[in-house]
């Protein structure tokens, strides 16, 4: 009976000193974007900012009339038209183009 | 023994409760609100654009009209834990052009279009769950519910350095991206991108017209676009940057399923620079710079191939931001200043002559009213002042100049009005 009651006490014990090691140790730092190559956690608008450059200046010509973005990130964007297109293929009435022989 | 039972019970019991409360807590928290966290956005604003051209003596004709253009759109944001995030996003939009041509000789024409836009479907996945290599892949899809085809009506489609839409609908798009944020520290990322657009055909009206006046219809087949792009950003404290470059080449597009060009390749380079002075003033420039190489243009001996062109008729453009604002609490206003310049190459086969170069300045406010940490208003009123140079007559074997080979100054003045709201959920 008595090893027994030994063995139950020092169960306790051993899972009171694991709680205690658990509750000391602080939990990771949470990182909405991940983490950089250091270990910092990333700063999340910077994270947000790049990525939407990278998205819309990789689609340059992707819909003249809704862009893959809400009305509110128009007036950042980069991205100028493409004049010649607009000048022979969206805006007037497209002609053959007469060549200038090189 | 019944006691010794009810001692390991309790005992048990304790160490159940014990192990719970010393479970992480960040697992509590990602339940509660990092994981599966799901934001919706509703966004839209009115833009109205009203606008004047007047081409010198001895063309003295005016364009005069507007522009009322209601884009609006909805973004869901799902966040999946700490490792991934889910955007989708569904925008499209109005629109309302009116144009009036008045000629030298007081004959006037107008043309009025009001359709709905183009409509994309765009979906996005980040992950970030390796240290150092935030992978992220997007694909977006332009459905042609705007109107391509404008029939009798096509003076509705107005400069696109004067308006916003100068087009009004297209054919299928199908646009995949994957691209890479690789964050050095806290500070500094590097970004790299890859993106293909392919571009479906349409049906749109022609210069030609039918025997009884009618336009006919052109079907018309875009190039479809490859580009390659990095970015580097930094941000530190008060001072923020970012920086892009990109080059992107371009398959050939078709006329009538005949080969018709095939764009030169685009080299763009952009760099954006914040800097906050103090908890109430911000600064902001926004720089950018595109340049096209040659074309590839419709030979019209036969067998008509393709052929590089002698001079490029692609613009170069140079475009300068600058913006500031006052933050006080959910209030924010501040100036705006643009600069555009076009530099004189850019070819017009309908006249057949390059264009003269074209500049555009323009100067405005715009303000903020966060109404509540889930929904904002905003404003902005700009003026623009658009200077196309003149083209003199050409000189071609000798004096005197030929009279009408060349094109007078032409001035353009644009008033930009717009109210916006953004609510989320």
């Amino acid at each position: 009976m008595i090893p027994r009651m030994t063995m139950i006490v020092a169960l306790v014990l051993a899972l009171g000193a694991m709680t205690g090691a658990a509750l000391a140790q602080q939990p990771p730092a949470r990182c909405a974007e991940g983490r950089a190559l250091n270990g910092e956690c990333v700063n999340s608008s910077l994270a947000v900012a790049m990525r939407k450059q990278t998205l819309a200046v990789s689609q340059p010509k992707f819909s003249y009339t809704a862009p893959a973005r809400l009305p509110s990130e128009d007036h950042g964007n980069v991205i100028t038209k493409h004049y010649h297109e607009m000048l022979n293929l969206f805006v007037p009435p497209p002609t053959r183009i007469t060549t200038i022989r090189p | 023994m019944q006691c010794e039972r009810k001692l390991v019970s309790t005992i048990g019991a304790f160490a159940v409760g014990v192990l719970a409360l010393a479970a992480p807590p960040s697992l509590a928290q990602d339940t509660a609100g990092f994981e599966q966290q799901l934001t919706l956005t509703l966004n839209s604003e009115a833009r109205y654009m009203a606008y004047r051209t007047r081409i010198a003596t001895p063309s003295n004709t005016t364009h005069q009209g507007y522009q009322f253009y209601l884009p609006f759109g909805t973004q869901a944001e799902a966040r999946l834990g700490d490792a991934a995030k889910l955007d989708f996003t569904v925008r499209s939009g109005w629109v309302r052009t009116h144009n009036k041509t008045t000629f030298g000789t007081g004959v006037t024409q107008t043309s009025d279009i009001d359709t709905w836009t183009d409509t994309s479907i765009s979906t996005t996945a980040n992950f970030n769950a390796i240290a150092g290599i935030q992978p992220f892949v997007q694909l977006s899809v332009n459905l042609p519910t705007g109107r391509a085809n404008l029939g009798q009506n096509s003076r509705a489609r107005v400069d696109s350095d004067t308006v916003e839409l100068p087009t009004y609908g297209e054919g299928v798009n199908w646009a995949p991206t994957v691209g890479v944020n690789i964050p050095i520290s806290q500070a500094a990322m590097i970004s790299l991108g890859l993106g293909y657009t392919n571009r479906g055909a349409f049906d749109r009206e022609a210069a030609t017209v039918g025997l009884a006046g009618q336009p006919q219809i052109a079907r018309l087949d875009p190039g479809n676009v490859t580009t390659y792009n990095i970015g580097l950003g930094y941000q530190q404290g008060p001072f923020a940057f970012q920086g892009s470059a990109a080059y992107s080449t371009e398959t050939e597009t078709t006329f009538d399923d005949q080969p018709f060009y095939k764009s030169g390749d685009r080299y763009m380079l952009s760099g954006a620079v914040g800097y906050s002075w103090n908890q109430y003033w911000a600064s902001r420039i926004n720089t950018s710079f595109s340049h096209f190489g040659k074309n590839n243009i419709r030979d019209t001996v036969p067998p008509n191939l393709l052929i590089t062109e002698a001079l490029n008729s692609n613009s170069n453009v140079y475009k300068v931001n600058i913006d500031s604002s006052y933050t006080e609490g959910a209030w924010s206003i501040g100036p705006t200043l643009g600069y555009v310049y076009r530099d004189q190459n850019a070819w017009s086969p309908t006249e057949q002559r390059f264009l003269p170069a074209k500049t555009s300045w323009s100067l405005g406010g715009v303000t903020q009213w966060n109404v509540t940490g889930k929904a904002s208003v905003n404003a902005r009123v700009e003026r623009l002042w658009i200077t196309e140079d003149d083209n003199p007559n050409k000189i071609i074997g000798g004096p005197p100049p030929i009279p009408g080979s060349g094109t007078p100054e032409q001035k353009t003045d644009v008033w930009v009005f717009s109210l916006g709201g953004t609510i989320k959920f």
